[in-house]
């Protein structure tokens, strides 16, 4: 077997039999999928009883995609509108991704739709009063929902958003003779207050447009229906198309305004708990309601989507196109180019932006200011005064680098010091010391503090950066020649980095600076350490001005960890000067990796791990664990704290415990290779406490020192670490991985990988896969940390043992805990 | 749940019924329409086949029926993908309906070459379970259901990365083993 190729082919012409045994021993049941899978089958099961034959039914999706066809003819309207009768593009569930995501899973939403309403609202025990209420004010408990229902009157839908006042409804019947289509009797489509009609009369082939009054649907409105309380009471709580509905039985003379042609009310009704909307009701024969079971009337919710759920309601854009179609009256259709107010976006975060959309001078200049606070890292090149620049910051190491690509000449800031290197032209000093406070890159004063003084252009783009351009009047009491001319400046708006300056002189325009890269944080490319720029120095044999001591480039940071990235959790520094190396090498790095479980007993942690995706991300996964370990007594405990994963992991004495904290079993493994290392346990194989994530990297790539590179220093949980990048290539691809070393325990305690990845998703609009390049972050970090004697005290074997006796958990012999 | 214990709770609540027993056949449908479909189709075709394959069962599943689900279920799928592959060939152009060879897509194949991938497959399998969990169900996932590491990941709680370190060494584990097989096999 050579190769993958081959697997696949083995596996994909095995028989029925081997298919059989995969699919038993490797379930492939992925949840949302097949919740999604099913609600389609309700669907076509729910269209082929209302008339449809098998064929129009498997044709319902096929017929969607063949929408151009139909938009010459009347089914033109059915079409779209049956894509919300039937399979539904537009109006269906599956939040931004209609069909497989092929990413990590996407989370349910609760139906939060900021509205004060969530499922957590919903009581334990329902009560008349608490039903009535729900129902009264249903519109109140969401901002968009999209239902179907199988009525007398055939199939019904309504949708409704209420953000941008656009309400829909039809009703259409399946067609014996055309097994594709379905006809659509009436059609409403409200936008802001005005409505059209598409009306089929009775005996016509064909509809038309008509001018309407918005109408409230009743689904929507059931007004005072349940406000008697003695009329109705609740006969039980059920499960309904997976709604968790109240169920009850409502007896009282009266008209319905649900359902028209009854003049008593006299039904079953499921209410949908969530929404407070019938789910079904079933209407009873008026003289014998409580003996007569056969309902003369029924309705029943084959489907409901809300808020989150709901994609976008036909937007009036759409609609008028097809609209225009049957418009034989010329009805004035131009309230539907209307912009909408909350144009729906599939992709959209609740997350405040960091760059608002109307940018103000104040908010501009506070940017520009304390731009430091925008960014950790920023690499750019740029030409200024015919001569072409490198400079860089990291804020968190507190380097600044600047370099001359044409002179060659390098200036270097680490620690309260500033250097020069120079080239090696003469015999006089090339490094020599430079005041620090004039090596000011990004540092731009007061000059934004007097607002007058300059304007907000239109935004812009530069270098493919979001900028607000800027025009600046000179300032009335600068006499210098060269300040007289207005200046145009280019602002980064992520950092508030100017990348562009020119200046208007006599009506011409004159650069001053311009940005030809500009790369910040994780794609900044790397700088060079202080490390690196004593080895340069070392190595290039440049001559060090008298008296200058380098040693500043040995030492830790001055900087402290006011970032934007992740900053220390509050744990205060618990090493004291003395345990800290003056030098950190690779040398030095690869011996406290190999040896940290030498330099610690007990360890007690907790930490975090988050996986992102920037265009997903609905499908974020955060994981939490603590971790306790006794190197002496040779054992270690990993606990999930994170919800709705209740495995935990217990080692001793070479074998592994799995405890399934949901179900209450375990079970025990021999501790052999790899077979029990997951990423987010621990293992204590050599008595080392590392993750997956760094395993390879401590037993294939510390000892190749070419591979990875010491880029700075930083502190986690108090603690001071090496920071560690390093690529690795894998199946063709490269990625990247940055690591945190505590110096002392030669522990990892932070870890971060942002790998490019390609998955594919189903695009509703395009009605086509789309394949997607994106970046997947990953974050492994220890959020806290206390060593030896700090530690709380720690489970033991023993506790394991009783904790699981005690609690009654199922699983094998489990004697070796006590020895 | 058994066949029987689905089967009575549709007689006696149809709607939590039809879900037990999508739930329990899910996966068996979805291989079998995957693996009838994968050259041909795309993964909305498969749901496709799936989802009408599901509407046919549901609607006409005899409660009183003797035999197992697992044989009417696994029937009304491959009828279901046999069409589906017939309607995607011709969709593709390379395909004759009138062909009577078409009708049975197994009988293009070659008798003895098929005997040898089962036996293949029945070995490879082996050696797949014996590489352990995860990395047993990583690879299964990988090249059976197609899946990749973000899908794999999301399914057995490993990272992306992790998936991909562990599926590349499981890899080189069941090249090795493999090799060794089949040198004990020609030495023997």
């Amino acid at each position: 077997m050579d190769n993958e190729k081959e697997i696949t082919e083995i596996l994909h012409n095995a028989d029925d039999k081997t298919i059989e045994n995969i699919t038993e021993e490797f379930p492939g049941y992925d949840k949302k999928d097949a919740d999604r899978i099913y609600r389609e089958v309700e669907k076509r099961m729910a269209l082929r009883n209302s008339g449809e034959s098998a064929d129009s039914v498997s044709g319902v999706e096929r017929y969607k995609k063949n929408i151009v066809r139909r938009i010459a003819t009347i089914a033109a309207c059915i079409a779209f509108v049956a894509a919300g009768t039937g399979t539904v593009y537009m109006l269906s569930k599956s939040g931004p991704s209609k069909s497989s995501s092929s990413i990590a899973a996407v989370t349910e939403n609760p139906s939060d739709n900021g509205n004060g309403y969530s499922k957590s609202d919903i009581p334990e025990e329902i009560t008349q009063e608490w039903l009535y209420e729900r129902n009264k004010n249903c519109l109140s408990n969401f901002t968009r929902c999209s239902i179907f229902l199988k009525s007398s009157n055939g199939i019904e839908y309504y949708g409704i958003d209420q953000e941008n006042g656009i309400k829909l409804s039809t009703v259409s019947t399946g067609s014996e003779d055309s097994h594709d289509q379905m006809d659509i009797k009436h059609l409403s489509y409200t936008y802001q207050n005005k409505c059209v009609e598409y009306i089929v009369p009775s005996g016509a082939e064909g509809g038309v447009l008509i001018e309407s009054e918005p109408k409230d649907f009743p689904i929507f409105n059931y007004g005072d229906l349940l406000a008697d309380l003695s009329s109705w009471s609740i006969v039980g709580r059920e499960n309904y198309i997976d709604r968790d509905c109240a169920v009850i039985q409502v007896t009282q003379p009266g008209e319905s305004p649900f359902f028209s042609g009854t003049d008593v009310l006299n039904f079953e009704v499921y209410i949908d708990l969530e929404t407070g909307l019938f789910l079904k009701a079933s209407v009873f024969n008026n003289e014998s309601p409580a003996t007569d079971t056969s309902a003369e009337y029924t309705l029943e919710a084959t489907s409901i989507y809300v808020d989150d759920d709901v994609t976008e309601i036909q937007n009036p854009k759409d609609f008028k196109l097809l609209a225009e179609q049957f418009n034989e009256n010329n009805i004035d259709l131009s309230f539907l180019d209307v912009p909408l107010k909350h144009p729906f976006d599939s992709t959209s975060t609740k997350e405040e932006p960091a760059i608002p959309d109307n940018i103000t001078k104040d908010w501009l200049s506070d940017r520009c200011k304390n731009n430091t606070k925008n960014f950790d890292k920023c690499y750019m090149e740029y030409s200024e005064s015919g001569q072409h620049w490198i400079k860089a910051v990291d804020n968190k190491s507190g380097i600044i680098y600047r370099k001359s690509i044409e002179s060659d000449v390098i200036d270097y800031a680490y620690n309260g010091k500033r250097i020069s290197i120079w080239p090696k032209h003469s015999d006089e000093p090339q490094v020599i010391e430079n005041p620090v406070e004039n090596l000011k890159l990004f540092d731009y004063g007061d000059r934004f503090d007097d607002l007058s003084l300059w304007d907000i252009m239109p935004n812009t783009q530069y270098i493919d950066r979001k900028c607000a351009a800027i025009r600046c009047l000179p300032r009335p009491d600068d006499n210098a020649d060269d300040n007289k001319d207005i200046m145009v400046q280019y602002i980064d708006l992520e950092t508030g980095i100017i990348v562009a300056s020119f200046t208007i002189e006599n009506g011409t325009t004159l650069p001053i600076m311009e940005t030809t890269s500009f790369h910040v944080n994780d794609s900044a490319a790397e700088i060079p350490t202080p490390q690196d720029i004593k080895k340069l120095i070392a190595d290039g044999g440049y001559i060090v001005e008298e008296g200058l001591d380098l040693s500043f480039l040995d030492g830790v940071p001055n900087v402290t960890a006011e970032t934007p990235a992740e900053k220390a959790t509050g744990a205060e520094t618990t090493q004291s000067d003395s345990d800290l190396p003056a030098e950190i090498d690779k040398d030095y790095i690869v011996n406290i990796l190999n040896n940290s479980h030498n330099n610690f007993n007990k360890l007690y942690a907790k930490t975090n791990v988050t996986q992102s995706t920037p265009k997903h991300p609905q499908s974020d996964i955060v994981l939490h664990h603590t971790i306790q370990v006794d190197w002496n007594k040779n054992y270690l405990y990993e606990i999930s704290n994170t919800e709705h994963l209740d495995l935990d992991t217990f080692v001793y004495n070479n074998k592994l415990i799995h405890i399934d904290k949901e179900d209450k079993v375990y079970e025990v493994y021999e501790e052999t290779d790899e077979a029990l290392i997951d990423l987010f346990k621990t293992t204590i194989t050599d008595h080392r406490f590392t993750s997956i994530h760094f395993r390879d990297f401590l037993e294939e790539t510390i000892a190749n020192k070419d591979t990875w590179s010491i880029t700075g220093r930083d502190t986690v949980c108090g603690r001071e670490c090496a920071v560690i990048r390093y690529k690795e290539i894998h199946d063709e691809e490269e990625y990247t991985y940055t690591a945190h070393i505590d110096i002392v325990t030669g522990l990892l305690l932070k870890y971060t990988e942002h790998t490019p990845i390609k998955y594919s998703f189903y695009d509703d609009k395009k009605q086509c896969e789309e394949e997607v390049s994106d970046i997947q972050n990953i974050t492994f970090e220890v959020t806290e940390l206390k060593y030896d004697d700090d530690t709380p005290n720690l489970t033991t074997p023993a506790d394991i043992h009783k904790y699981l006796i005690d609690n009654n958990y199922k699983g094998e012999d489990l004697s070796f805990l006590d020895e | 749940m058994n066949d029987s214990e689905i089967l009575q709770m549709i007689r006696e609540n149809p709607s939590k019924g039809h879900r037990a027993l999508f739930d329990e056949y899910y996966n068996y449908v979805y291989a079998i329409a995957l693996n009838n479909l994968r050259n041909v189709g795309t993964k909305d075709d498969i749901e496709d086949c799936v989802i009408d394959s599901f509407t046919d069962i549901l609607l006409n599943v005899d409660t009183d029926r003797a035999d197992t689900l697992k044989s009417y279920i696994g029937t009304v799928v491959k009828n279901k993908s046999i069409s589906a592959y017939r309607s995607l060939k011709k969709r593709s152009g390379d395909f004759s309906l009138d062909d009577e060879e078409s009708r049975d897509i197994a009988s293009k194949e070659d008798v003895a070459a098929k005997a040898e991938n089962n036996a293949l497959a029945a070995q490879l399998l082996d050696h797949i379970r014996a590489l352990g969990e995860p990395d047993s169900e990583i690879i299964i996932h990988k090249y059976f259901y197609e899946r990749n590491s973000a899908e794999i990941a999301a399914i057995t709680g490993l990272s992306p990365a992790a998936v991909r370190l562990r599926c590349s060494r499981a890899l080189k584990r069941l090249r090795e083993k493999f090799t060794k097989d089949h040198t004990a096999k020609e030495s023997a």
